[in-house]
């Protein structure tokens, strides 16, 4: 427990935990809102001027997004350029008259935000459209679309999938989508604290050896409480940290939400890399015709998508999954940081216990393609391989896991765990007061096979 | 009473025999002085006895019940390669040793405060290990080596590091500890401090117990009946003149204005008997038996065996 408590607290105060644990939630809030930010900042209200020699566009409008305002002008292309160039205005749209071609040219200065070209495409068309339904035939688009609304109204679509074995499931691409995205960001985060309280441990354990504190403590406990004092103490760190993120995180999410809510309708849609032609079409859709179906929208879907996800049973698993693969490298890197004198030994002996930790990471796309297949299985099964390839599948819900395969991997890794914990007890025991001598793989298993 | 007793111990690397059947006492209230060469077996012997390591055979009991994991709170070990968390803040680190002995919080403070007192580096409590010198980071270990007042020591070398100043002090706080009544085993390579401190001693080498006994029956053992004799005669006249059989003069030479020889004296005879051949001669200033020093010891009965003469 004394153990534990030191472990604990010397590394709590330590400042690189503070940064970490403040850091981190901001770096993260960061990297999700400032895209969002940047998305909104390039939409806000890009003035275009407008020259049209072809008199087929004088009604050009914007449609729902009031970002965009049309300016018609009347000066030659060449003064509207240095007004542009000038700052007068965003952007420059030039249509020409031409007798055989329809279409014009945008001249900017700098880049305009994503959709803002689809977005003048589709004022282009609904344009023309209404010329079109006006001079032609004589209807005014207001009583169309009443018209169509009314008749349209009456479809209802749904939508069914078929899995392998002929059961279905309302599942859409975009839950598939969702699901990828949180297989692939929890087998991240899973990999990057096993990692990082890992070499903590073996920081910690090598610091305890070469400065020669460690016999003063052996005399006191046993090397193997020790050992494990140290692992739990780190893991409670760890712990720690989750917690602090998480809290952190989500009151940061909280607090730009409320701040900037403009912008996080936009980071909702923009998060599922709905391609934005797409995205403007829909919502020009769903206005232009007073369709309202909710299950068209994209943002319902992901909401869908994310609700589909069993969070208990993913935080949970998280939880077994971290704390027993941490347990298992853990152990695995304190024998090491016991065996070893120097750095150069340190790495020869960590790199076999890195490489499939990283080798997950590779292995990850494919996992997350195919979450049912046997790749995914066998790295499942696996202790070394199960807590990140198990999170990654996680997420793809009953049809990707069975939960025989869940207990499977997690008695497996329970038996890993203790495996380890009691083979790098032997390693540790024995090394933790060697010096001075370079030692083999060969002498390891015999350390491990010595009895008391 | 012994407090210690340690029986038939053997331990062996996998290529090396570090101790070979050692047994040995240490009885109560008594400073024992664990002697040998480097890699004579005696950290591994002092590792064996704080239950770092097991032995393969024999068997040690502490107070007369085997040795177990009980018992480690009754022993206070300075190990000879100490170190302390660099990191850390002194007092911290200070209570959390304590604490690891079984000493609650407070009163691990408490005592704590009473010694960094007594060393004066009270100052030094919220500072961080990293910033003491050596000397100070020594006393600190020896702080926390006592702290949990057990009634049996080891120390391992403790006097590397110190200066004379500080040595002495330390020198004091050992012997005060074993006034209060404590047992202590002591292994040194500092004969001087040995002869000072101990009252017995076991000479380990080459894994094996070579020599045990009190320091003092042991000089006596290997004495070599050489007397220090200091002296005026008249005329000059030398003490090689003497015709007897009682001494052989080995050495003669003059000190200021009078003489001092070295005599080697028949084993048989005593210093009264010496007295009684010198006196008629001359006229004696001072008088003593050279004693052999545990430095000579060391090193004779060392050399010894590495000659591959007898097991003593």
């Amino acid at each position: 427990m004394t153990i534990i408590r030191r472990e604990y607290n010397q590394a709590v105060r330590k400042k690189s935990f503070l940064v970490l644990t403040i850091l981190g939630p901001i770096l993260m809030a960061a990297l999700i809102v400032t895209p969002a930010i940047l998305a909104t900042r390039s939409n806000n209200d890009v003035n275009i001027a407008v020259l049209d020699e072809s008199n087929l566009f004088q009604k050009l409008n914007s449609g729902n997004d009031k970002e965009i305002h049309f300016k018609y002008l009347s000066a030659p292309l060449n003064e509207l350029k240095e007004g542009l160039v000038e700052g007068l205005y965003n952007a420059v749209l030039y249509i020409p008259y031409n007798s055989t071609q329809i279409g014009g040219m945008v001249y900017t200065t700098s880049p305009l935000g994503s959709g803002v070209m689809s977005n003048i495409l589709a004022a282009m068309k609904q344009n023309l459209t209404d010329e079109i339904l006006t001079d032609e035939f004589g209807i005014d688009q207001d009583s169309l679309n009443l018209y169509i609304a009314r008749q349209t109204d009456k479809i209802m679509l749904g939508q069914m999938f078929i899995n392998e074995d002929m059961s279905e499931t309302q599942q859409s691409s975009y839950v598939k989508d969702v699901q990828q995205i949180m297989g692939m960001v929890v087998g991240i985060i899973i990999y990057f604290f096993i990692f990082m309280y890992c070499s903590m441990v073996l920081r910690g354990v090598l610091e305890e050896k070469s400065n020669r504190v460690v016999e003063i403590i052996v005399s006191s406990v046993k090397p193997v409480q020790l050992m494990i004092g140290k692992i739990v103490g780190i893991a409670l760190i760890g712990i720690t940290q989750l917690l602090i993120w998480v809290v952190l995180l989500t009151g940061i999410l909280t607090i730009c939400k409320a701040t900037m809510p403009e912008v996080f309708s936009v980071q909702e849609r923009s998060a599922i890399e709905v391609p934005q032609q797409q995205a403007a079409n829909y919502t020009n859709f769903t206005t232009q015709w007073g369709a309202d179906d909710e299950l068209s929208t994209p943002d319902n879907e992901v909401v869908r998508a994310l609700q589909s996800i069993d969070y208990t049973r993913l935080v949970l698993l998280f939880i077994f999954f971290f704390i027993t693969g941490y347990f298992l490298y853990a152990s695995l890197y304190a024998a090491v940081g016991a065996a070893v004198d120097n750095d150069t030994d340190t790495q020869q002996f960590t790199l076999p216990l890195t490489i499939p930790l990283i080798l997950m990471i590779v292995v990850s796309s494919y996992i997350i393609s195919e979450p049912d297949g046997p790749l995914a299985f066998w790295c499942s099964i696996i202790p070394f391989t199960a807590p990140i390839a198990m999170l990654i599948r996680i997420p793809f819900g009953a049809a990707a896991v069975q939960d025989w395969e869940i207990l499977l991997s997690c008695a497996l890794m329970l038996i890993g765990c203790m495996i380890s914990v009691k083979a790098a007890a032997k390693i540790y025991r024995t090394g933790i007061l060697m010096y001075g001598k370079k030692i083999t793989y060969k002498e390891l298993w015999k350390w491990i096979r010595f009895k008391e | 009473m012994d407090i210690l007793k340690i029986q038939h111990i053997s331990k062996r690397f996998s290529d090396t025999v570090a101790l070979d059947d050692v047994s040995m006492s240490v009885g109560e209230h008594k400073i024992l002085g664990l002697l040998g060469p480097n890699g004579a077996g005696k950290t591994t012997l002092i590792r064996i006895i704080n239950q770092i390591t097991a032995p393969d055979e024999g068997e040690i009991f502490f107070r007369g019940e085997k040795l177990s994991r009980k018992h480690i709170a009754l022993i206070g070990y300075l190990p000879e390669e100490r170190g302390l968390y660099r990191k850390m803040k002194v007092g911290e680190q200070a209570v959390y040793l304590a604490q690891l002995k079984g000493v609650p919080k407070k009163e691990a403070e408490r005592r704590l405060k009473y010694w960094f007192e007594k060393f004066e580096i009270s100052s030094w409590w919220n500072r961080h290990v990293e910033e003491l010198s050596k000397g100070m980071q020594q006393k600190l270990q020896f702080i926390v080596t006592v702290i949990h007042e057990p009634p049996f020591f080891i120390f391992d070398e403790p006097f590397s590091g110190f200066d004379p100043i500080n040595a002495n002090l330390l020198k004091q706080e050992i012997l005060h500890l074993k006034e209060k009544g404590a047992t202590i085993i002591f292994s040194t390579h500092n004969m001087s401090s040995v002869e000072e401190l101990c009252d017995d001693i076991v000479l380990i080498n080459r894994s094996q117990k070579i020599l045990e006994g009190n320091i003092h029956e042991i000089k006596n053992r290997f004495r070599k009946h050489l007397f220090e004799v200091e002296y005026n005669t008249e005329e000059n006249k030398d003490l090689s003149d003497i015709q007897t059989d009682l001494f052989q003069v080995m050495q003669t030479e003059p000190v200021f204005n009078h003489w001092k020889s070295c005599l080697q004296l028949q084993p048989q005879a005593s210093a009264n008997h010496l007295l009684e051949a010198l006196l008629p001669h001359v006229q004696i200033i001072s008088f003593r038996e050279m004693l052999p020093d545990m430095n000579e010891i060391f090193i004779s009965q060392v050399n010894r065996m590495g000659k591959g003469g007898d097991d003593a």
